[in-house]
């Protein structure tokens, strides 16, 4: 593992490769944990227009996207 | 195509579309195949065999990659997320294993192959065909799936140099067949 110096240089790099690739993992880590809560939240009774709302998405879009999930 | 492919290598293709399913892929994907041959009683399995690589090793190699599924653990660690501090607590309050691909992703039914993946099928009707072969065997699709995807490859079988030993490893195979 690289020193603090060395990962924040990796976070800002102007290299686009690496850029990329770190935007990319953030989005997969954000796709799962988006699917996990979506699906928590309805669990614990939490309608699609709720969902959402905190989201900031429309109701359309998070019930399209998820209504089919686990 | 598949009208040419050998009977072992149409099955090592059918068990590559169960790997997918599996590991939850949307697509088929090369290491899929590699995966699917190691699996398929055939002439690649034999050299895959002889050169040390099991079905459940290549997988689980494969499982560990991005491209395989797995969340990239040195991108986010360069951004400063511990991602396997992340995964620690999201599995203390939602389980095991909770921050897997979702479900989603996952389809019963036909899995489509990946742009690579068709490479690699067309690659493998090219050896068959440079070689005068009529058939196109496990070993053609050894060397099409080698071919079509060298990166993830040589992570799944170890190392480039490993790659290169199983490409001349079938190629040899390949030159002492008849046409």
């Amino acid at each position: 593992m690289a020193d603090d110096d060395a990962l924040a240089d990796q976070a800002a790099s102007p290299n686009p490769h690496i850029g990329l690739r770190s935007v990319r993992a953030l989005r997969d880590l954000a796709e799962r944990l988006e699917a996990l809560q979506v699906a928590n939240a309805r669990k614990a009774g939490w309608t699609w227009q709720q969902i959402a709302e905190v989201l900031g998405v429309s109701k359309q879009a998070v019930h399209k996207k998820h209504h089919d999930d686990r | 195509m598949f009208e040419r492919f050998s009977k072992d290598a149409r099955a090592a293709v059918v068990h590559a579309q169960e790997q997918a399913r599996l590991m939850r892929s949307p697509t088929i994907e090369p290491a899929h195949l590699l995966v699917g041959l190691a699996l398929t009683e055939s002439t690649a399995r034999e050299l895959l065999d002889a050169a040390g690589h099991t079905a459940e090793q290549l997988r689980d190699r494969y499982a560990e990659l991005p491209s395989g599924g797995a969340l990239d653990t040195e991108a986010l660690a360069g951004l400063g997320i511990d991602a396997d501090q992340v995964r620690r607590r999201v599995e203390s309050t939602f389980g095991e294993g909770a921050l897997d691909t979702p479900h989603k992703q996952w389809r019963a039914g036909h899995i489509p192959f990946s742009a690579l993946a068709k490479g690699s099928l067309e690659r493998a009707l090219h050896e068959t065909t440079d070689r005068g072969h009529k058939t196109i065997s496990s070993a053609h699709v050894l060397l099409g799936v080698i071919d079509a995807d060298e990166d993830t490859l040589s992570q799944v079988v170890g190392s480039a140099e490993e790659l290169d030993r199983l490409r001349s490893a079938a190629i040899q195979r390949l030159g002492e067949q008849a046409a």
